[in-house]
């Protein structure tokens, strides 16, 4: 019985998490489907491109450049005679790789960070908290910019940088949360009846947290994608000819001049419908996990 | 003007001068951050190696840090940054010191275009919450906020500027020389500037304005047969705006961003495209500087906003005056 009228409970709870996320009307039904197409096409990008396209995004064809597109070329082709479709599906991987990626390990870091600040306050709180304080005082982009340059053009580096720009937001979001949740009856209850600090952190405040992270996770997750392809665009990020959006839409604004405007409107119609998609999904998932947030991501 | 206030401001300033401290040092640090040999880097693989070491003890790289820190320190409080690699020996202080009003030229009209629109769209789409206007408001707005900025900027270059050729592509004037071309050249990088702080504003508005409207004190105003729109307008909107105020300072700081490729696209000489040439010929004096000075710019303006907040709201300062 009990069990009953758990699982009946659960599935209230998850009635009303779909009326409110689905609230918005067809918009977030949209940004749903482009977010799912681009993460499959992203995660599969390889065969896709092999099997299905059946064309390599870096071979050059001299003979065949700025192509109108056809039956062979889908989207036609750029510059070199490259397959701009090829390309784009795998910019898309390269934007998931760099976005999932640097989500994690920012999210990770700035959590932690956050974490312990709100926890502990005191001298270890005002040294993080400041450190915020300073990186929220250099432009974020040039910030990003500068540790790309010490972490070297590399994959890697980009990736390592995106979620340096994410630390701030991570902490400050747990900081707020977890002072708040310190205050509760049953945090000062477990920590009268003896349990660890660390396991009232990691088992207590932590999980509490999970709802308004995954909002601010969605919400980074677009805006990393942009990010990513803005590094590239200005030629600090993924580098030619590996495919990016970023550094398509650079090299192809070269040529709206001659109007050839497939090389860059096509990667750029991509990127602005992705990120706007999990934008809207961040907005339409905050309302539904933790209205509380609106306003502050 | 109270004690609590007096000390509000002189903690603030307290704050901004230890950040301002923070960011010489990790400013400074990035020059031996980076990997391998800066000035190797700087003058190319081949340079001659007595070159090099000449070029080294012009930059003080082989004193001591800390020397070498205060050296760049004193000279950087003066204005002095030393000679752009870059720009063939060019006096850094002197170049910033010409770029710096050109980005603050399309900066501030971007600033007051997103305020007031912004504001504006926020407070009307709150007061006809969930109507039709403020579902097409919302989805703009989020659209706004998400579009690549460098890409709408080339999308705008090619029909405002090459199809219907209402503005010019490329190039810059002065407000003091030729007012009318000003407004000409800068309204295309402005629109394209303001489309993330527009966004930011208006959302900000709006929720500020619902939350505000739920109050005890509107309804006891209401209770009171107060006429509704002078509920709305007078006494909600006065608190709504408030919070707007900081706002406002997170987007001066993301609009140098901003600046960086707005300026680079349309071949307009402000700090975002020195940023990126000093960025691109890996000329490291001069990202110091330009990093230095706005750090300290944003640091800056957040301290005038923060004061004007505590001015607005007395709660802030007061909170702030006990304890800590």
């Amino acid at each position: 019985m009990a069990n009953d009228h758990s699982s009946n409970k659960k599935n209230t709870q998850f009635r009303l998490f779909m009326k409110t996320f689905f609230s918005r009307g067809i918009i977030v039904k949209i940004s749903l489907v482009i977010a799912v197409i681009f993460i499959i096409i992203a995660v599969f990008a390889v065969p896709i491109g092999r099997f299905v396209l059946r064309q390599d995004p870096l071979a050059v064809d001299l003979a065949n450049t700025f192509a109108k597109p056809s039956g062979e070329h889908l989207l036609g082709t750029d510059a070199y005679g490259r397959d701009i479709l090829a390309r784009i599906v795998y910019g898309a991987q390269m934007s998931l790789i760099c976005s999932v990626f640097s989500c994690i390990l920012g999210a990770a870091v700035g959590t932690l960070l956050g974490l312990v600040a709100g926890y502990y306050e005191g001298a270890v709180g005002t040294v993080i908290m400041r450190y915020v304080d300073v990186q929220m005082s250099i432009p974020s982009l040039i910030f990003i910019i500068v540790i790309s340059l010490i972490t070297g053009n590399s994959l890697f580096g980009v990736i390592l940088a995106l979620s340096f720009g994410l630390i701030p937001n991570f902490v400050r979001l747990m900081y707020g949360l977890v002072l708040q949740l310190k205050g509760n009856d049953y945090v000062t209850a477990t920590r009268l009846v003896g349990v660890r600090q660390a396991k009232i952190m990691f088992l207590h405040i932590l999980p509490n947290t999970f709802p308004s992270m995954i909002v601010m996770l969605t919400m980074s997750l677009g805006s990393n994608i942009m990010l990513e392809s803005t590094l590239s665009f200005l030629n600090i990020g993924i580098r030619v000819p590996t495919p990016s959006w970023g550094n398509m839409i650079s090299e192809g604004y070269s040529y709206i001049l001659r109007g050839e405007l497939m090389l860059s409107f096509a990667p750029g119609i991509c990127l602005m419908l992705v990120v706007i998609a999990f934008n809207i999904l961040g907005d339409a998932l905050r309302d539904s996990l933790d209205p509380r947030l609106r306003g502050k991501i | 003007m109270n004690s609590s206030y007096s000390r509000y401001i002189i903690k603030r300033i307290l704050v901004s001068v230890l950040v301002i401290f923070i960011i010489s040092v990790f400013v400074f640090l990035l020059m031996h951050l980076i990997p391998g040999d800066p000035v190797r880097t700087m003058l190319g693989g081949e340079t001659d190696e007595a070159v090099v070491q000449a070029y080294r003890e012009k930059l003080h790289l082989t004193e001591p840090l800390p020397v070498q820190y205060w050296l760049w320190l004193k000279n950087a409080l003066r204005g002095d940054f030393g000679t752009s690699y870059a720009l063939n020996g060019q006096d850094i202080g002197e170049l910033l010191w010409q770029r710096f009003p050109i980005t603050m030229s399309l900066a501030v009209p971007c600033i007051l275009v997103s305020t007031i629109l912004g504001v504006l769209l926020g407070v009307l789409s709150a007061i006809h919450r969930g109507s039709v206007f403020d579902q097409i408001v919302t989805v703009i707005l989020t659209a706004m906020n998400g579009v690549p900025i460098f890409w709408i900027g080339i999308v705008f270059i090619w029909v405002f500027g090459l199809k219907l050729r209402w503005f010019p592509v490329m190039g810059y004037t002065a407000p003091w020389d030729n007012f009318i071309q000003y407004l000409r050249t800068i309204a295309m990088p402005v629109t394209v500037m303001s489309f993330g702080p527009l966004s930011a504003i208006a959302r900000q508005t709006r929720t500020n304005m619902l939350e505000v409207i739920s109050q005890d004190y509107i309804r006891t105003a209401r209770a009171d047969g107060i006429a509704e729109s002078s509920i709305k307008y007078r006494h909600a909107l006065k608190n709504a705006l408030i919070p707007v105020v900081t706002i406002v300072g997170i987007q001066f700081r993301w609009l140098v961003g901003g600046s960086l490729f707005t300026e680079q696209i349309f071949t307009i000489n402000g700090i975002g495209r020195t940023v990126m040439l000093a960025i691109t010929s890996r000329d490291y004096t001069m990202i110091q500087a330009c990093t230095f000075i706005i750090s300290v710019f944003v640091v800056g303006v957040n301290l005038l906003l923060d004061i004007l907040y505590g001015w607005l709201d007395p709660r802030i300062r007061l909170s702030s005056g006990k304890g800590e």
